[in-house]
């Protein structure tokens, strides 16, 4: 790991997690890449907890340590 | 059931003095009507409940009724047993929430769809809302989601509002696959920890994803 790479971990919720390595892209489809993920329609990524929504992915900068999920949109309740 | 030789168990966690503050729960389904009990359950004595649904027999296996409740209204037949069940007298509307009959500190989101979650956050989100924390929980199988929202964290607003987003497209999973009593219970345990954290006034994430499928839960 080189002094500009980051570590972020990323998860599909009911799978296990893959830490990955990200060197000078820090965005949320070079990580969903890099951990072999490929978002579907009706999942959200949520990056530490925060919902981002997919025209806000080039302007998010994952930071060493980010933790992103993909989540189902649900909506039930019953 | 409110004295304190019945609490005694849990009287170094939570006591029923902590918990007499209103609570609203909007949905009497398999969210709802597990989070009614648990809340009555743990102490929480002023509590109202909203739905305009009558108990069906689907709902039994899931849902927190009776097999004598099929065919009743489900906040007259919710009413019923929590009376039976713990001594609270939870204050029952058989109609869908529309505005506030009270003037609740925590509100329970358990509707069905992102169309009624809309509906409700335009009458909670208008300034004069009296609210202080509001739990939406949404669930499908083995998938369950915990949103949370502060009034007084204008950040934690929208971040739940962008959770309404009608542009984003949603998983519809298949009607035969919506719920099972594990999970219903899970919700409604999930709901009585964060109205004791409220009361409390512990630290909690604005989201929770919990996956009943690898045991997993996922926060911020």
């Amino acid at each position: 790991m080189s002094s500009r790479d980051i570590i972020v971990k990323v998860y599909r919720a009911g799978s296990k997690g893959v830490e990955v390595a990200l060197n000078g892209d820090r965005t949320i489809d070079a990580a969903l890449k890099a951990a072999e993920l490929q978002m579907k329609s009706t999942e959200i990524v949520s990056v530490n907890g925060e919902e981002l929504d997919s025209d806000e992915f080039d302007s998010y900068t994952l930071e060493d340590g980010d933790r992103i999920v993909l989540v189902k949109n649900i909506e039930g309740g019953r | 059931m409110n004295s304190s030789r019945a609490y005694k168990r849990q009287s170094r966690i939570i006591t029923p003095k902590e918990l007499a503050f209103p609570i609203a729960v909007i949905g009497a389904g398999g969210i709802g009507s597990w989070a009614t009990l648990a809340l009555a359950k743990m102490g929480c004595s002023n509590i109202a409940v909203y739905d305009n649904d009558i108990v069906e027999e689907h709902n039994l296996p899931s849902q927190c009724f009776s097999l004598s409740s099929v065919g009743m209204k489900k906040v007259d037949a919710l009413q019923q047993l929590i009376q039976e069940m713990t001594g609270v007298d939870i204050h029952a509307y058989p109609q869908p929430f529309q505005t506030y009959t009270t003037t609740p500190d925590v509100i329970i989101c358990a509707v069905d769809s992102l169309e009624q979650r809309r509906e409700i956050w335009n009458i909670l989100k208008r300034p004069i809302a009296p609210w202080k924390l509001l739990i939406d929980v949404r669930m499908h199988h083995n998938d369950i989601r915990v949103l949370l929202a502060s009034r007084g964290a204008p950040f934690s607003l929208d971040q739940y509002e962008r959770t309404l987003d009608p542009s984003r497209p949603v998983d519809p999973g298949k009607c035969t696959e919506r719920s099972v009593i594990y999970n219903t219970f899970v919700c409604g345990g999930m709901i009585a920890n964060f109205v004791k954290k409220f009361a409390k006034h512990e630290r909690v994430s604005l989201s929770y994803t919990i996956d009943l499928a690898t045991v997993s839960i996922y926060h911020a």
